[in-house]
């Protein structure tokens, strides 16, 4: 066995300069030629493991072992030199280059004082077709679709010498048809000698892809081992410390009067591109409204539209019977009883260098009892935070603290303790347990469900299929700014046929789509 | 975090002392003789003088130094409160508008502006006790405010960055300034380029005759305690501070950030516009400056090392306004040059906002700190390691 090791890292620790403990003593073990999964929840360590495996972070305590020798890993520069490469969640490429442009970048073949552009592609050409990872080497990055950037980035990494892979949640971004070409590739290369770390929290994706798992919690190894000889069941155990019920039981839905209306809404954007083509769609009470869609669709312009971010082109939007106006003002959308969790939550869900109370009144701190006469009563508005940080299990030892100090799922528990907080009739939630552990997930998940039972509308915005296909009422299926599918029985549909909509392969004619 | 706030603290002390330090190297330096005698007794003479010359520095402003020994310097001490007034005043102003992270350094012109105009209400303005004195006041505040609103009107509408436009309208408001005082409240009579007498009854109190000890520092605690309430216990400071803090948050959270971007400058520019003319209608009685005195950027220095917190710039204020004292003594009793004191400004300053400062520092503490906190944590559960 041990021969067969290619790397070990043990005893890692890494205390980032604001305090977080994001490793504690970690030890991991990969074998040559395995698919090894790293399988966490957020804020559970795995990713700054792989951080400093990649050289991006520097361990605090503990050693790297890598083929054999003990390693100082910088750089990233360093971890390439040694053959590791990383594929990051958030694509590395530059748009304007074509795909064989960028796989060469840094490293081109030259004739003279220029580029060899033809060498260029024939030798992506070659790599692709070594590794059996075609790709189209004359387009351009911004005309591919997300499945192909990923293989991009898999080849940078494989034309640097990569025996190493990391993977970075991968499937995050991919629909279901990616998905299966990229776990076939995975299995391409290690028949090739390649090693895979495959960063998830997907449970199903281990079972399917990985020979062995190291389950991580709360910055801690918890265990490895391999993936034929424990179950989903098991692995869930293990990586929540407890059982959680995945199944989110709830009564059919009983809408009611219409909450939200939108008629024929336009966007383009300042590229030029128009994102939303006349969407028209409208929410009742008592309803979950999913929205699918592959990223980039016109998800972000319809949720900025309507939230007041962002002002329309051409369309109306009626909440509650108040007619927005064409002036963007979030205020106002807040007013007319709307609710919004936004897609970042860095950018926009809170302030970082405030604390948890300050962040949670940030909509309501003129009404009573936050403040009278324009003095705010911080009394209150504390007591209120510990309230909130009970109910929404936030953890943390005081409401005082500040937002930065937290994990993401933390975080976003506080965005949407504010948000269910309001009292609007109307929630937006766009992408809102992206990023997040599974406990806290679920936690958001089940609240979604409990607005809808108390006759409120949601409008569910994800990338998550599964989530999607769990707690809405009624999907909508955006592509490229329009409207192709709407499905009023989500029980009767899969996440192959979303899939299939959401990449255009097919596409509801209105009939067929009925009263949206 | 603790760790946190006791390594700002830290931080603040040692850049203090470092750069006490240096001042000490230059001083010794500059005391070496260039007589030709012994090294050794160069070296001696030398530490001498520097140990002198640093007595003065550090105690002068509030120690007298006979023959006969120490007494209590009183003309000192009252020159210490006096010069940490206008700087308290600006302070306080800077805060206010770094605080919603504007980075509008326009105090200067709004202190000198203000001061300018309000010189015309103390000169012909009827002195009646107490009335007179606010109204001039309230006259340089509204002089500051209104020309404060112009940067924070071209950023809240045309996103054109205040700090270009504030440090442009600085000079704007300097000549501005002199051109009023030469032109329209020119004492023909004086022997330089000075404003008319103020009405006397339109002066400040005087806690002292003979040094001059007005009741401007009161006033610049009042406004402290103005500012600091402003800003920690109103929901406009909480607005303040959130469009400091992450603009794109409060915009979503419903509020009118270019409203707000606008009446943080105005607000401050009001603060500004008022310590220059403080100064004048309590120690010198009519307009005399040719140059800005440069209020409005030690301003930016204080609400820098008060961290914003309007509760911390009259302690920054007085910290500054006591080691220039005391370096203007050292100056008069030794051969040492008293813009020494500008060399320890710029190192504390540098310093401070160093980030990278002591940062390895920080990091074992923080570490420890951590680790210590670990070991009270219930380990995770390991097991099913095959």
């Amino acid at each position: 066995m041990a021969d067969n090791c290619i790397l070990e890292m043990k005893n890692i620790w890494k205390i980032y300069p604001n305090g977080v403990v994001a490793n504690k003593d970690m030890n991991l073990k990969v074998n040559k030629g395995e698919i090894h999964a790293l399988l966490g929840e957020n804020g559970a360590g795995k990713s700054t493991l792989m951080k400093i495996l990649f050289g991006i972070e520097q361990p605090t305590k503990g050693e790297i072992i890598y083929e054999g020798r003990q390693v100082d890993i910088s750089s990233p520069h360093k971890a390439i030199e040694y053959g590791i490469g990383m594929v990051h969640q958030h694509f590395m490429l530059v748009p304007s280059l074509t795909v064989a442009e960028n796989i060469i970048l840094g490293m081109e073949p030259k004739k003279g004082l220029s580029i060899d552009i033809d060498q260029a592609y024939r030798f992506v050409q070659e790599q692709s077709d070594l590794f059996g990872l075609p790709v189209p080497s004359k387009e351009k990055v911004k005309d591919i679709s997300v499945g192909m950037k990923q293989r991009v980035e898999i080849i940078k990494t494989l034309v640097r010498g990569a025996n190493l892979i990391i993977l970075d949640e991968p499937t995050a971004v991919l629909t279901p048809q990616e998905t299966v070409d990229l776990f076939n590739a995975l299995k391409n290369l290690t028949e090739k000698g390649k090693t895979i770390i495959f960063i998830t929290h997907k449970l199903n994706e281990v079972k399917e892809i990985a020979d062995r798992i190291t389950v991580t919690r709360r910055g801690r190894v918890v265990g490895t081992a391999d993936v034929k000889d424990i179950s989903e069941i098991e692995m869930s155990k293990m990586m929540v410390g407890r059982d959680v019920d995945i199944r989110i039981e709830k009564e059919p839905a009983q809408s009611g009067e219409k909450l939200m209306e939108i008629n024929d809404l336009e966007f383009t954007r300042t590229d030029g591109v128009k994102s939303l083509k006349g969407i028209s769609f409208s929410l009742r009470e008592g309803e979950i409204l999913g929205v699918a869609g592959v990223e980039g669709n016109g998800q972000t312009e319809l949720v900025q539209i309507i939230t007041g971010i962002i002002p329309r082109e051409k369309g109306r939007i009626k909440l509650n019977q108040v007619e927005l106006p064409k002036i963007t003002d979030p205020g106002f959308c807040r007013d007319a009883g709307l609710s919004h969790i936004p897609s970042d939550r860095m950018e926009r869900g809170v302030a970082a260098d405030s604390t948890i109370a300050e962040n949670i009144i940030s909509d309501r701190f003129k009404k009573v009892p936050f403040s009278k006469n324009g003095v705010i009563k911080w009394k209150e508005v504390y007591g209120f935070g510990e309230e909130m940080i009970k109910e929404f299990d936030i953890r943390t030892d005081s409401a005082r603290t500040e937002i930065k100090m937290l994990s993401g799922g933390n975080i976003q528990k506080v965005v949407v303790a504010r948000e269910f907080t309001a009292h609007s009739k109307i929630t937006i939630a766009d992408q809102p347990t992206r990023g997040i552990d599974v406990a806290a997930a679920d936690f958001i998940r089940r609240r979604l469900v409990k607005e809808r039972e108390n006759n409120l509308g949601v409008l569910l915005v994800s990338a998550d299929l599964t989530e999607l296909l769990e707690v809405a009422d009624r999907i909508i299926v955006l592509f490229k700014g329009e409207i192709v599918a709407h499905f009023k029985e989500v029980k009767q549909i899969n996440e192959t046929v979303l899939g299939e909509y959401m990449l255009g392969i097919k596409r509801m004619s209105s009939e067929e789509m009925g009263d949206l | 975090m603790k760790a946190d706030k006791r390594f700002t603290l830290y931080r603040i002390g040692i850049s203090v002392g470092i750069a006490l330090l240096i001042g000490y190297i230059i001083v010794f330096i500059a005391s070496v003789p260039s007589t030709d005698i012994a090294f050794m007794k160069k070296m001696k003479e030398a530490f001498d003088s520097a140990n002198e010359a640093y007595k003065y520095f550090l105690t002068g402003a509030l120690v007298r130094w006979r023959f006969t020994g120490a007494a209590f310097n009183q003309s000192g001490f009252i020159q210490w409160i006096n010069e940490a007034v206008p700087i308290i005043i600006t302070g306080l102003a800077v805060s206010m508008v770094f605080t919603a992270k504007q980075f509008n350094i326009g105090a200067e012109g709004q202190m000198f502006l203000g001061a300018a105009v309000a010189t015309a209400v103390a000169i012909y303005f009827p002195g009646i006790p107490f009335i007179s004195t606010l109204l001039v006041i309230l006259t340089a505040m509204a002089v500051g405010a209104g020309f404060a609103s112009i940067p924070g009107f071209m950023k809240a509408k045309l996103k054109a960055s205040e700090m270009v436009t504030s440090l442009m309208l600085n000079y704007v408001a300097f000549f501005m300034g002199l051109f009023i005082i030469k032109t329209f409240l020119r004492d023909t009579e004086a022997g330089s380029l000075v404003s008319l007498e103020f009405q006397q009854q339109t002066m400040l109190p005087l806690l002292n005759e003979r040094y001059r000890w007005h009741i401007g520092i009161f006033i610049a605690l009042g406004m402290t305690v103005l500012v600091w309430f402003i800003m920690k216990k109103t929901t406009w400071g909480y607005k303040v501070k959130l469009i400091g803090d992450n603009i794109k948050f409060a915009e979503y959270s419903g509020i009118n950030s270019s409203k707000m971007v606008f009446q943080v400058q105005v607000a401050a520019g009001a603060v500004a516009g008022s310590a220059g003319i403080i100064e004048l209608l309590g120690y010198h009685g009519r307009f005399l400056w040719l140059y800005s005195p440069g209020y409005g950027w030690d301003g930016i220095i204080i609400a820098t090392l008060a961290r914003n917190n309007p509760l911390f710039v009259p302690l920054a204020a007085l910290f500054l306004s006591y080691i220039r004292v005391g370096a203007k003594i050292m100056g008069r009793y030794t051969n040492i040059a008293p813009e020494i004191v500008a060399i320890l400004q710029a190192v504390i300053i540098l310093l401070v906002t160093a980030e990278a400062f002591l940062a390895k520092w920080k990091q074992r503490s923080i570490n420890k700190e951590a680790t210590q906190s670990e070991t009270n944590d219930t380990p995770v559960q390991v097991g099913e390691v095959r």
